[in-house]
């Protein structure tokens, strides 16, 4: 696991971000992705999504 | 003139490469049980016709780099002014290895404190363009 401590942008321009800015250094991983996609299957499986913007499939 | 109220953010997609709040499971969640929310990167944004509902398929973003690991494999953004110009206070990498489709409503996004909308900001063309190297990348490489 990284422990360094995370790369800030500066001092000054830190000020105006909330705190939610600062507090996201729990790693990505499959594990608590599979977590959300559980809580949001009943929501978003079995629809037709069509894809308006960006790229990649509605899947 | 009125203006639109906060709350109703949830009617105003969002658009391909911007930069949200969404809810993540962090291992120390929120006082309530709650999850925390955390930047995600929009990679698209849908809709199913039937009933107009819209959904964005995401990254989420982590201040936990790996930048030996994952070097060429995430979208890594960690040069100061590009952060500003971004919207995010610390340097972060996007993991694009675990992508969610997530309802475009809360509770899976939300507003940071301060803010009306989940919108953070959005990535450059410089770092939108690197993202859609990385995704033709890993879809060639299956």
């Amino acid at each position: 696991m990284n422990m360094k401590k995370p790369i800030a942008a500066e001092k000054p321009e830190n000020q105006r971000f909330p705190k939610e800015a600062y507090e996201y250094q729990d790693d990505v991983t499959k594990e608590a992705v599979d977590k959300m996609r559980k809580e949001v299957s009943p929501l978003v499986d079995d629809r037709k999504w069509k894809v308006i913007d960006g790229f990649g499939t509605g899947r | 003139m009125d203006s639109e109220p906060a709350a109703e953010w949830f009617l105003r997609p969002p658009a391909a490469f911007d930069i949200v709040s969404a809810r993540f499971p962090e291992v120390n969640p929120q006082p309530d049980g709650s999850f925390k929310l955390r930047p995600a990167l929009v990679l698209s944004v849908l809709r199913d016709d039937a009933d107009g509902m819209i959904a964005a398929r995401v990254a989420y973003g982590t201040t936990n780099l790996k930048l030996m690991q994952r070097e060429g494999l995430d979208l890594v953004i960690q040069n100061a002014a590009d952060l500003r110009i971004i919207g995010l206070a610390m340097a972060t990498r996007f993991d694009l290895d675990e992508i969610l489709i997530m309802p475009w409503c809360p509770p899976h996004f939300d507003c940071w404190t301060g803010y009306e909308t989940p919108v953070i900001g959005r990535l450059t063309l410089e770092y939108a363009k690197d993202l859609a190297w990385m995704m033709l990348k890993r879809e060639q490489q299956g």
